[in-house]
């Protein structure tokens, strides 16, 4: 948020940005188990530790947006929303996977502009139970063409066994990140923690990124190390 | 190393360049609001020379990139800044006013030896500080191949005296590994009566303000350079990262140049802001010496608002500008003094102590800068600042009645002479431009009333 003081020199001065996108899989296959009933539990409880982490970091404005994919993909919050005003309306599970649709989505608001040359390495979290029916390969090669999107942390969490592991490592794109970075959900609890992780113990390391010599990793980011995949009920699997 | 296109290739004949002109540096650094919240050191370093009006003036600021394995980078940046003032010092030192000695120095920047011998004297320092205060994994003597292959090869000196620019070490360059923990950014310029020289590797800002008025970047910015990525002097070979511009003034020079880091850069919401704020110092500092006190004492409080309501980063910015009043009248000694003695020290420094300490926004008395929300401070402002603001003539003929009163009545002796010392040389201990002066104590140091950025006047 811009503030508009005009007590020194220049223009109005603003936190740096930080994008934070949810691209969440609501095909028909998510309805099974309770899986989608868990995602949307497990986004909506995670706010109000997404809102005391931002609060917690000077000089960061946390931006959400949501995309969702079935049979088509859409903006499910379309405008950057405050931190503070992000509230979570319930998916619905219908239809196929349009993965590839939804990736180009994001890819499209991380050119630049209107990606800003200030702005700190936006976050995606991809969720998805399944195989993508549409070109999603290609659409990750578009992603990371993208100097943002090179740049962004990228976080995958399959939600039960069915999930396209290749296709979510081609979204990783770094083989030294896949243990913090491709992650995996068999039941309810493992995936409220992983969501909260993501939403929390990464925007934090998003959010006061040290600088590094250009080329001099992968990542430029210390992904931190996520939850306990063993935790959880591990007699209510997806 | 890259080149100006807009660099001069015909450079005048003596009898073209434009009389002399002087010029005057000033800076500050602050430690960023998330290295406070997170209890960081400032790891950006600035140092300009020389304190006084003079024909030649340089800066240079440095960005430590504080990530886990630049764990030394507040010293890198320290060193990045001592090496490159060195350097400026020693081609200020041999600018004459012939064309032949302006070609010179242009073919020493555009050749890569002014680069190439600052990184040698960042290296050099480097291997200081190891020999003092070893790396438990460092493998010392190890050189880096890459770099090496820059070095290798090149002879010392120049044919024509280049002297010690260009030192006869070849081989002195330290492996990766050995740099990393000091990674850091590097800004300089250089400016004379007769030419500017201006040198940048990595993130952060050079600004030209132009005669016309227009805040103009030196260096675009760098696709390359987002997400806190940037060119640094640990880099693998980091020599042809260095851009460089070289600039004859055959014409009018820029009225002010000033480099930053990216913290201040980053807290504006647009672009353009950051330019506004250029032009907006350099309308303060236009207005004779009141308006060069004012910024002197004002720029420490301007960079603390701009991380607490911006980037929350480190931010310096340094500033190079034409002094263009009347400074005949007083020495230099008067002038460095008087730009320190803005405030009455052993009054409002203390002031000013607690204003950092308890973490207040910048109070800023003149030139339309006072906040909304300390009346109280404004008043007090008036007060102290009234000698350079509107208010003034009103305000200095009440002080002089008074002052005069007093004396004639044998009571105001007293007063009078705690007054002096607005224009006296303070005898506090010198700090730091840097806000962790614990840190570096070598920095370029300023007077006490380098800390009055709150401004409490």
């Amino acid at each position: 948020m811009a503030s508009t003081s005009i007590n020194t020199p220049g223009g109005a001065m603003a936190k740096r940005p930080l994008h934070f996108f949810y691209l969440c899989d609501c095909s028909g296959s998510m309805s099974e188990n309770g899986k989608i009933q868990a995602l949307n539990q497990a986004v909506r409880d995670s706010i109000p530790f997404m809102i005391a982490e931002a609060d917690g970091q000077p000089g960061v404005d946390l931006l959400v947006r949501v995309v969702k994919f079935s049979d088509r993909a859409e903006w499910h919050i379309g405008s950057p929303t405050s931190v503070e005003s992000f509230v979570w309306n319930d998916l619905q599970p219908e239809g196929t996977t349009l993965m590839g649709a939804a990736i180009r989505m994001v890819a499209d608001q991380l050119k630049m502009p209107p990606m800003e040359q200030r702005a700190l390495p936006p976050v995606i979290v991809l969720i998805t139970d399944g195989q993508p029916t549409d070109d999603a390969a290609s659409a990750v090669d578009e992603l990371l063409s993208r100097p943002w999107g090179k740049k962004a942390i990228r976080i995958a969490i399959a939600i039960g066994n069915d999930a396209d592991e290749d296709i979510l490592r081609k979204f990783i794109g770094n083989k030294e990140l896949e243990a913090r970075c491709l992650l995996q959900a068999q039941n309810a609890d493992q995936l409220v923690a992983l969501i909260k992780w993501a939403s929390t113990a990464v925007i934090k390391a998003a959010s006061a990124p040290p600088s590094t010599p250009v080329g001099a990793s992968a990542a430029n980011i210390n992904v931190p190390t996520p939850p306990n995949p063993s935790n959880g009920n591990t007699d209510d699997v997806f | 190393m890259t080149s100006s296109d807009t660099v001069s290739s015909l450079l005048p004949k003596t009898a073209d360049i434009i009389n002399p002109m002087t010029w005057m540096a000033l800076g500050e650094s602050v430690r960023g609001a998330s290295h406070v919240r997170h209890d960081l050191p400032n790891q950006d370093s600035l140092d300009y020379w020389p304190d006084t009006v003079a024909k030649s003036v340089a800066l240079a600021v440095s960005d430590g990139h504080g990530s886990t394995k630049c764990f030394r980078s507040d010293r890198g940046s320290q060193f990045a800044v001592d090496a490159a003032m060195e350097v400026m010092k020693e081609l200020a030192g041999r600018t004459g006013s012939t064309a032949d000695q302006i070609r010179e120095i242009k073919l020493l920047l555009e050749d890569g030896r002014v680069a190439r011998s600052i990184f040698v004297r960042w290296n050099e320092k480097i291997k200081a500080d190891l020999a003092r205060d070893p790396l438990a994994t460092a493998k010392h003597g190890e050189a880096s191949e890459s770099v090496t292959a820059v070095a290798v090869g090149e002879t010392a000196g120049t044919e024509g005296g280049t002297g010690t620019v260009l030192p006869s070490t070849p081989n002195v360059f330290l492996s990766k590994e050995e740099r990393e923990p000091y990674g850091a950014t590097l800004l300089v310029g250089l400016i004379t009566d007769k030419f500017g020289l201006f040198l940048q590797l990595g993130d952060g800002d050079m600004v030209a303000l132009t005669d016309a008025g227009d805040a103009e970047l030196v260096f675009d910015h760098d696709p390359e350079q987002i997400a806190n990525e940037t060119k640094s002097l640990c880099g693998v070979n980091p020599l042809p990262d260095f851009r460089s511009k070289f600039q004859v003034w055959s014409g009018h020079p820029p009225k002010l140049l000033m480099l930053s880091t990216d913290g201040y850069p980053n807290s504006f919401s647009q672009p353009e802001g950051f330019l506004k704020a250029v032009s907006d110092i350099h309308g303060i500092l236009s207005k004779g010496e009141d308006g060069e006190l004012n910024t002197r004492s004002r720029l420490r409080g301007w960079l603390r608002s701009a991380s607490e309501q911006g980037s929350g980063d480190d931010v310096t910015v340094g500033v190079l500008y034409r002094a263009n009043h009347d400074v005949s009248h007083r020495e230099p000694a008067d002038i460095q003094s008087g730009n320190r003695a803005a405030l009455p020290c052993d009054q409002d420094c203390d002031k000013d102590r607690r204003a950092h300490a308890n973490d207040e926004p910048p109070i800023l008395t003149r030139g339309g800068f006072v906040p909304p929300d300390t009346p109280h401070r404004t008043a007090l402002s008036i007060s102290w600042g009234s000698c350079f603001g509107p208010f003034g003539c009103v305000c200095i003929m009440v002080v002089v009645l008074g002052a005069l009163g007093a004396f004639a009545l044998g009571v105001g002796v007293g007063a009078f002479a705690g007054n002096r010392n607005w224009f006296s040389h303070t005898s506090q201990p010198p700090l730091s431009n840097r806000d962790d002066v614990s840190q570096k104590p070598e920095k370029n140091r300023q007077g006490c009333c380098n800390c009055s950025g709150s401004g409490l006047k």
